[in-house]
């Protein structure tokens, strides 16, 4: 093949490398959660409110993730609904969800449900996993109203009104 | 096989429920020496469900590989989409909770273990209402019973005094004796319920103890007897037949050991039992009588799968009958958001019953009663998991601090109905999935018909009228059958009766042909009863049955 031959080749090569990035870049799918992104999505379900600690104070992320190593298929699907607020985000704002206050997060999160509403059951899911773990923090779970883990102390006190009313 | 291969007993029971329970323990106190097989393991309440860990409420009653029996579902039917707002099942979380156009299957709730399904029941122990064993006779629908109440009173009476049974005597159920433990008080939200109510409450019969038994305490009103209770104070078979069985010296208890068929053989009698005790491993059991006691799922899946040249249509299937005329748990619930505190997650699952509809012709223009309960903790709303996923929408901060104010408001009334048989309700052997062994998996066929689903109407209806008199009337979650197969209580597959034609086993749980066969499970059921929980009477036939297999012994027929 002759230099000029390739010198005309080279801008069509490079276009098509190009191509096939941006496919694979729109097709590849992770595996796993983007550790960054699970912690802004956690901490915008449960942000730090008075005696409320936020999800990150929790480690709630690490929990997950170690949750996610027995379901890989929910792990990708989780993955998938992270990768894809992340991209919603980069169009609406030019930047990536975990860049954006609470309120912008919790804005793109809504815009996204209402936009895609296939994600909306991964969404529960996520949701429905997240509230086990967080609610099942002692930390948690001690500002609720006459509330403890049924064993050993059981509630003797059934009969009575709720002892904070 | 060589000999250590082999067992014998004077009478083989296999399912470890209340019906193999109360069994083994009637025929061991008179002296009869027992083999008890159980597929499942053997549970330490303490060790297994301890319910102290902060993240209880993740866990449901535990299922160590091998306590839950594999089944499928055949195709169910197409929803009436008419009918969808007024029977779909939703909640505030998660929305619509089947979006498909056809009745799922989600799941046929049991245990397999010592104990059976008791293990992970909430304790109510009910006495059928009287007039439901002659339903047929009655209303000209399903099967009268071969034995009336009068018959089976005794034995009622009798399994309360052994369980422990707490309650009140109600007057559409005559009584020879006195419940032998006080009812349990209602919890404050259940007053509440009673005192705003205009329908008639009363304290649930229940196996849980009211003060302690045979070494068993009193129950401290934790509310999580469906996970397992750890300190045995709720009667379920494994603490107490089996516990006191056990003592007799008689029974020899096999856990993990599963009946994979039994050998028919000339005579009309059975010959063998064939068990597997791990991989590759069987056992040939002999004994001078067999008993079936798996429930009404597996009791005619093994019952069809020891089919051989003496029982080509399958064991006791003479009649065509073993799998038909099943029955299930026709349910509904409703859930709304009482606006004062009550501390509903606290107490017992369901401690105030109603059984004004209980009576078959009780519902108006429908034939088949219902009862009600108020069930706010056997619904799982005795955490903040379940307020939260299902009885709130969004998420968030506001999300989370209306959870910590509205948290032990929800109220929630429970409803079952009378099943009646249908020709699309069936056990049948799944053509294509096996279990371990190769055999074939059983197959759930369920069909509502058109009044299964006016029973159901009326159901929802007068559960959302109760919240309203309550005052709860924000409802938040409602589930029920129109969209969704959920069973604990299945009937009917082995149905007892007179005629050999139209049932499998006659008033005394035997087979019509094989008369070394018996069933003692609420496969027998000829009709369901208007939502009574079948335990108590699985136990009380249980025990009749023992007194007439031990006579048969004495008779060394």
């Amino acid at each position: 093949m002759k230099r000029r031959t390739l010198l005309l080749l080279a801008p069509a090569s490079a276009a098509i490398a190009a191509g096939f990035w941006r496919l694979k870049d729109l097709l590849w799918q992770p595996n796993t959660p983007d550790a960054v992104l699970l912690t802004a999505f956690l901490d915008t379900l449960f942000p730090a409110d008075g005696e409320w600690p936020a999800a990150s104070a929790l480690d709630m992320e690490k929990e997950l993730e170690r949750s996610f190593a027995h379901r890989p298929h929910q792990a990708k699907k989780v993955a998938r609904l992270l990768e894809v607020l992340d991209r919603h985000s980069r169009q609406m704002t030019n930047l990536g969800f975990a860049h954006h206050s609470l309120e912008e997060r919790e804005r793109l999160i809504e815009t996204l449900l209402e936009e895609k509403g296939d994600l909306a059951m991964s969404f529960v899911g996520l949701r429905a996993l997240a509230f086990q773990i967080y609610y099942s923090h002692p930390t948690v779970w001690s500002s609720l109203p006459d509330y403890h883990p049924p064993q050993p102390l059981g509630y003797p006190d059934y009969q009575q009104p709720p002892a904070h009313v | 096989m060589s000999k250590r291969d082999e067992l014998e007993a004077d009478v083989i029971i296999v399912g470890s429920g209340p019906g193999g329970g109360s069994l083994a323990w009637g025929l061991c106190t008179m002296g009869v020496r027992v083999l008890l097989l159980e597929a499942g393991p053997a549970f330490v309440p303490s060790r297994d469900y301890p319910q102290t860990a902060s993240d209880w409420e993740r866990h449901e009653f535990p299922h160590p590989k091998g306590s839950r029996g594999r089944y499928t579902f055949a195709p169910l039917q197409a929803l009436d989409g008419s009918l969808r707002k007024e029977l779909g099942s939703w909640n505030a979380g998660q929305g619509p909770l089947n979006r498909s156009g056809y009745r799922s299957g989600w799941r046929y709730h049991h245990v397999r273990g010592v104990g059976g399904s008791t293990l992970h029941f909430i304790g109510e122990a009910h006495r059928l209402h009287p007039r439901a064993f002659r339903i047929r006779t009655e209303h000209g629908i399903g099967a009268d019973w071969p034995i009336d109440y009068q018959a089976l009173e005794p034995w009622y009476a009798k399994a309360e005094a052994l369980i422990g049974v707490a309650g009140e005597e109600e007057p559409s159920r005559p009584r020879s004796s006195p419940f032998p433990m006080p009812a349990h008080a209602p919890g404050y939200a259940a007053q509440r319920l009673r005192n705003a109510s205009s329908l008639n409450w009363h304290p649930n019969s229940l196996a849980v103890l009211s003060r302690p038994f045979q070494g068993r305490p009193a129950c401290n009103y934790c509310s999580a007897c469906n996970r397992g209770c750890p300190r045995t104070d709720k009667g379920s078979t494994d603490v107490t037949f089996i516990r006191q069985a056990l003592a007799s010296g008689r029974l020899t208890l096999m856990p993990q050991t599963e009946a994979v068929s039994l050998v028919a053989g000339p005579s009309d009698r059975v010959a063998a039992l064939i068990a597997s005790t791990g991989k590759n491993k069987y056992k040939r059991i002999q004994g001078r009588f067999y008993v079936i006691a798996c429930g009404a799922v597996e009791t005619p899946r093994l019952l069809l799968l020891s089919a051989n040249n003496h029982a080509p249509r399958g064991l006791a299937n003479e009649s065509g009958q073993v799998g038909r005329n099943f029955m299930e748990t026709i349910f509904w619930k409703s859930t709304g958001l009482h606006p004062h505190s009550l501390g509903s997650h606290r107490g017992l699952p369901a401690d105030l019953v109603c059984w004004d509809f209980n009576a078959p012709d009780a519902i108006p223009n429908v034939i088949g009663g219902c009862r009600f309960t108020h069930s706010t903790a056997e619904g799982g709303f005795n955490g903040p998991i379940a307020h939260a996923t299902r009885a709130l929408a969004g998420w968030g901060a506001r999300h989370r601090r209306q959870l910590q104010k509205e948290f032990g408001h929800l109220l929630s009334i429970g409803a079952i109905g009378e099943s009646l048989p249908h020709p699309d309700s069936r056990i049948t052997l799944d053509p294509k999935r096996k279990d371990a062994f190769g055999r074939p998996l059983a197959r759930i066929h369920s069909h509502l018909d058109k009044m299964a689903i006016e029973r159901l109407r009326f159901m929802a209806r007068k559960s959302r009228e109760i919240l309203q008199e309550v005052g709860a009337e924000e409802l938040r979650e409602e589930y029920g059958s129109y969209d969704f197969f959920s069973s604990t209580h299945v009937f009917g597959t082995a149905r007892m009766g007179l005629d050999p034609e139209t049932s499998v086993v006659n008033a005394d749980g035997r087979s019509h042909r094989w008369t070394n066969l018996y069933i003692s499970d609420a496969s027998v059921f000829p009709s369901s009863g208007g939502g009574e929980s079948p335990s108590l009477t699985i136990a009380a036939l249980g025990l009749r049955m023992a007194r007439h297999i031990a006579d048969r012994l004495m008779r060394r027929e």
